[in-house]
């Protein structure tokens, strides 16, 4: 299970960002934020946080990440297999793939990882540490540990919440934990946390990337990182996580166990409202539930007629059961209530039965909640920066006179910071944008790309709009933009802002008119109508052999997937390139027939029948038959079709029914093939299929006959159009 | 002891629930909005009238309060109405057919509504048809022809550069294009899931357009004044609040701010922003010193524009009059001749429409003229 879950690429959006911040630490900066960062003012808490991810990038490449990664899940596997002791195998492989289907997110190496070891740490090994005999290191071990985690993640806060909860298990458990001892290893987890760049301060902070809904207004976290998890995209882990929490509410009520119930209580305060921290919600149940699992553990072999054998006599005589008196649950698991709190039934055909079902149960976790078909090696294709570094490359550092870079997520920002265009800086990350106050009005100013909100206008809280003056007064020379956010790309294409990229996962922008970037800026122009009406095909992306290729340690030379279609598909309808979206749509349904392209594929014909019925009044009838077979799902109400006889021109459009099926399939060249019979609309189709084919010549001169012949005003009109647009393009 | 945990839970829910009291109106808030859109801050005339009776009167014939009119208005229907106009191969064809204006293609054989007609007819009036984006979001249809001060129909302005083909009824407008079209020529703009509920706008430019603050200041029956004094505000921000329509200087490039942008001349602020006499009045510590020039020194809104050429050059002549301190005097022509003719003149931008240049200068033929 660790195995299948470490070998998953990299994919965290953080990843360049955490080795930005490594590089500029690493370079002699102790503020490596505000050395990236132009909006950036303070120092922060976590600033080592990147160095070992760079460090490992540096030397060793993506291969050590990958290292890294299968080391921290072996590692945080075998931590929970040690806590949760001598109780049964099946159920301990059950908490380990429940453990792993929530945590996975956050085994890529970076601040997350980090956050999940410490807690890990404190809440497997917390119990030992505050153990009466560990006393006399107790507390300095506590203060170490704190330390690191706070100048390596941002999340110490929730340590201490698991430390303190620790240390009220241990009271509740009757040991001889002393009031004093207790204050003692608070008080040096305290100090500890304390001894970073932000001193005192780096509790707040933690406090507020933890809980961030205590001091951000909610409108401001629905669109950020921080939604809450009922608004997430729900997966494996959220449902995992749901049922595991409340089948460990119900034993923590069952064993009538308060530590327990606050645990219970503090996992679900982590998690729900602010999805961000699921991952680490998640660990801290797992050690709970370890704990919980232990004790249980512990006590069958206590009671000995339960569990005959070597290992009940080694541990009834031995440290194991001393250890087990005073052993408080990590974070409050259950309390020994014999013979009620049994996690495990013990013996008989339950027990048989209850083992099968968790045999059964891990294996649908490690088919479904462990994303198998996510395997590979390296670093996902998403957070791929060639093509974005290959745009910006044309930057002369001589003649640039600085500026900025509004970044609309990490992933932007972290690629900028890490392609580090000559003085060009990231205005913000959103991290720093909270912790500075300043996430709201980021959250704006993507808003007002979005909607076009260019002018000056007045808002009801008094504030002022229009995205125009704000990024002037942020001097700000590129926009990078994630290439999912398909509404903004729409947005930007009237603007002054032009893509440096077509293809790329972060899409630059800068100005027209901006010398510096002006050849780049003309070679997608021009790129743009060749892959629009030009010449060009798409062929499915071939392995480069380079790590942002999942290609199986290149056993597989075909890295297509189609999410990757949809997505430039959808990227270049929001750039209104419909041919082009079509043209990667094409060859990618033949290969995936029952993935969500066809949605994609009726959005494209929805929208070319809009720009039909500009042109001319009405849609060509191929658009109309094209879009019936396209299986868009609200395509009665669609307002296209306000006012027009859809089915008489339905019924005139014989013989184009079997060539639209066709081509809705993609099979393009066997749609032009079936066109048989003569006519205006067939003569149009025709014209259409060949542009899709990449060949503009041939639509080209099916167009001009068309025009030349006696057909009807309103074909001859969109022909009119399409062979103004081949004309100009090519 | 062994109920301190729970006890803790409890303190701690405790806790959340009086900070949810405190807070939580804040934390549940929703994101501010543009000020056009909110129902409790659109106040219309009929409600200054009670105070401000002379004013409102006043206001009723200014071009800003009938600056988007609907399409069956008849004192717009009627400019329209029985006339065609021909482009190209193209003929484009006005009727009014039971109260609603009608526009055709004939050629093309579309026809449409006119919905609504932008512009106050000082310059000229523009049809637009409403429409759909492909999901339903409000669009609109800019119609290929204009009626013109002149009283012609010809080529909407800017026609030949987007694209627009004939045989089309004209220029397509998405929803975030539509949108800022109507949220300068409404006063009250209602938009909920990309449509704009045009049976509860506020058409044209009213009170509470540009004195913010207008509907607390009825409410309260004057007691509350407006958020903003007008001449309080420096000649700049002056400006730059008519630029919010007019444009502002500041939304501009560098490149983009010189003498030989024809475009200029359609952005007033614009222009003025860049000249000497405004900044030379804009130059004192608080961008009030001298006698302040904006926009309101020679336009007031609340009436119908001015004609008299000899108006505006009174406006000159209050700095340029001679004496001691004052503005320079003219050394081409004498102080009795008509300034604007050289300063100021209009501009033609299309075969139909001039516009006065606001950058007011010595124009040479290297400065633009």
């Amino acid at each position: 299970m660790a195995l299948l879950v470490g070998i998953q690429p990299i994919s965290d959006a953080g990843l360049w960002w955490e080795m930005s911040r490594g590089r500029a630490v690493l370079q002699g900066e102790m503020a490596p934020s505000r050395h990236l960062l132009a909006l950036d003012t303070g120092a922060e808490a976590d600033w080592l946080g990147g160095t070992l991810p760079f460090t490992l990038y540096q030397f060793f490449g993506a291969t050590a990440l990958m290292v890294a990664r299968v080391l921290a899940v072996l590692g945080f596997v075998y931590a929970l297999n040690w806590r949760a002791g001598r109780s049964s195998g099946s159920a301990r492989a059950l908490l380990l793939a429940a453990a792993l289907a929530v945590c996975k997110a956050a085994f890529d190496p970076g601040a997350k990882l980090f956050d999940l070891c410490l807690i890990c740490l404190i809440g497997c090994w917390g119990p030992r540490m505050v153990e009466p005999g560990a006393a006399r290191h107790g507390a300095l071990s506590l203060a170490v540990i704190f330390c690191v985690f706070a100048n390596l993640s941002p999340h110490v806060v929730v340590g201490v919440i698991v430390l303190l909860l620790i240390l009220l298990a241990g009271w509740e458990t009757h040991s001889r934990l002393t009031f004093r001892f207790a204050a003692a290893a608070m008080s040096a987890a305290v100090i500890g946390g304390c001894l970073t760049p932000r001193g005192v301060f780096t509790w707040w902070d933690s406090l507020r990337l933890t809980f961030p809904w205590l001091v951000t207004q909610s409108w401001v976290l629905q669109e950020s990182p921080w939604k809450p998890l009922h608004l997430t995209s729900w997966g494996a882990a959220e449902w995992v996580f749901l049922l595991w929490s409340s089948l460990f509410l119900l034993v923590a009520i069952r064993d009538r166990s308060p530590t327990a119930v606050a645990t219970w209580a503090g996992v679900q305060l982590l998690a729900w409202p602010c999805g961000a921290n699921l991952a680490l919600a998640g660990a801290w149940l797992a050690c709970a539930t370890a704990s919980a699992m232990r004790r249980q553990g512990c006590r069958a072999i206590e009671g000995g007629a339960d569990r005959p054998g070597p290992a009940s006599m080694h541990a009834a005589g031995g440290a194991g059961q001393r250890r087990a008196k005073f052993d408080p649950p990590a974070g409050g698991g259950s309390v020994p209530q014999p013979p009620a709190s049994r996690f495990w039934p013990r013996r008989g055909a339950s027990e048989r039965n209850l083992r099968w079902a968790a045999h059964g149960l891990t294996l649908l976790l490690i088919l479904f909640g462990l994303e198998l078909g996510n395997l590979g090696w390296g670093i996902d294709e998403q957070l791929d920066e060639r093509i974005c570094r290959l745009a910006l490359a044309e930057l002369a550092p001589s003649n640039n006179p600085g500026g900025t870079a509004f970044c609309d997520d990490l992933r932007s920002a972290g690629m900028l910071t890490w392609i580090a265009p000559a003085n060009v800086k990231a205005q913000d990350v959103p991290s720093r944008a909270l912790l500075g106050s300043r996430l709201a009005e980021q959250t704006l100013i993507q808003g007002e790309l979005r909607s076009q909100h260019r002018a000056s206008y007045w808002r009801d809280d008094g504030s002022r709009g229009g995205w125009w003056l704000t990024l002037t007064e942020r001097e700000t020379e590129l926009l990078l933009l994630s290439a999912r956010d398909t509404r903004l790309i729409r947005a930007l294409e009237p603007t002054i802002w032009k893509p440096l990229a077509l293809d790329s996962h972060v899409l630059p922008y800068a100005r027209a008119g901006d010398a510096r970037y002006a050849e780049t800026m003309i070679r997608v122009l021009w790129q743009r109508d060749f892959v629009d009406v030009g010449d060009w095909t798409y062929t499915p992306p071939q392995s480069t052999g380079s790590h942002f290729d999942r290609d199986w340690w290149g056993l597989r030379s075909n890295v297509d997937h189609p999410d990757r279609a949809r997505q430039q598909a959808a990227v270049f309808r929001a750039m209104r390139l419909h041919h082009a979206a079509l043209k990667v749509l094409a060859p990618s349904m033949r290969r995936w027939p029952e993935s969500g392209l066809r949605h994609e594929f009726a959005r494209c014909q929805a929208e070319l029948a809009h720009l039909e019925k500009l042109v001319a009044g009405a849609p060509s009838v191929f658009r109309l038959l094209a879009l019936q077979v396209g299986e868009h799902p609200s395509e009665p109400s669609l307002p296209i079709f306000a006012g027009l006889p859809v089915g008489e021109m339905l019924d005139d459009a014989r013989g184009l029914g079997p060539v639209a099926t066709a081509y809705a399939e993609g099979h393009v060249e066997g749609a032009l093939n079936r066109l048989s019979e003569p006519g205006p609309q067939h003569a149009y189709t025709a014209a259409n299929l060949l542009v899709e084919l990449g060949r503009p010549a041939a639509a080209a001169a099916r167009l001009d006959d068309l025009i030349r012949g006696e057909a009807p005003v309103g074909v001859v009109r969109l022909a009119e159009h399409l062979r103004d647009k081949i004309e100009k393009a090519n | 002891m062994r109920w301190l945990p729970m006890v803790s839970v409890l303190l701690f829910a405790a806790a959340v629930l009086v900070w949810g009291a405190a807070w939580g109106p804040w934390f549940l808030s929703e994101p501010p909005r543009p000020l056009i859109g909110v129902a409790s801050r659109a106040v219309q005339a009929r409600k200054c009238v009670d105070c401000h009776e002379e004013v409102v009167e006043k206001f009723a014939g200014a071009p800003h309060q009938v600056t988007l009119r609907p399409g069956a208005d008849p004192a717009v229907a009627e400019r329209f109405a029985g006339r065609t106009v021909a482009f190209g191969d193209e003929t484009y064809r006005f009727d009014l057919d039971r109260g609603t204006l009608q526009f055709t293609a004939v050629e093309s054989g579309q026809t449409a509504t006119i919905d609504w007609v932008f512009g106050s007819g000082n310059h000229a009036l523009t049809p637009v048809i409403l429409t759909h984006e492909p999901w339903g979001g409000t669009a609109m249809i800019e119609a290929m022809a204009t009626w013109y001060a002149d009283d012609q129909l010809d080529l909407t302005p800017g026609t030949e550069d987007t694209g627009a083909q004939m045989g089309e009824l004209g220029r397509y407008h998405d929803f975030a294009d539509t949108v800022g079209c109507f949220e300068c020529h409404s006063s009250y703009l209602p938009i909920g899931e990309d449509r704009i509920d045009v049976d509860r706008m506020h058409p044209g430019v009213s009170c509470a357009r540009c004195h913010l603050g207008a509907a607390e200041h009825a409410e309260t029956d004057g007691e509350q004044p407006t958020q903003v004094a007008w001449s309080e505000l420096s000649a700049l921000a002056s400006i730059s609040r008519c630029g919010e329509c007019h444009r502002r200087a500041d939304e501009f490039t560098a490149d983009e701010l010189v003498p030989e942008n024809q475009l200029l001349i359609r952005f007033a602020p614009v222009s003025m922003s860049q000249s000497a006499c405004f900044q030379v009045t804009m130059a004192g510590p608080d961008g009030r010193e001298g006698r302040r020039l904006d926009c309101l020194t020679c336009h007031d809104p609340h009436q119908v524009t001015n004609r008299d050429p000899q108006f505006y050059v009174t406006q000159c002549l209050a700095c340029h009059h001679g004496q001691q301190g004052a503005a320079p005097d003219c050394g081409a022509e004498p102080m009795t001749s008509q300034c604007l003719d050289c300063h100021m003149p209009k501009v033609p931008v299309s075969d139909r429409l001039r516009f006065t240049d606001h950058w007011i200068r010595v124009r040479t033929p290297q400065n633009g003229d």
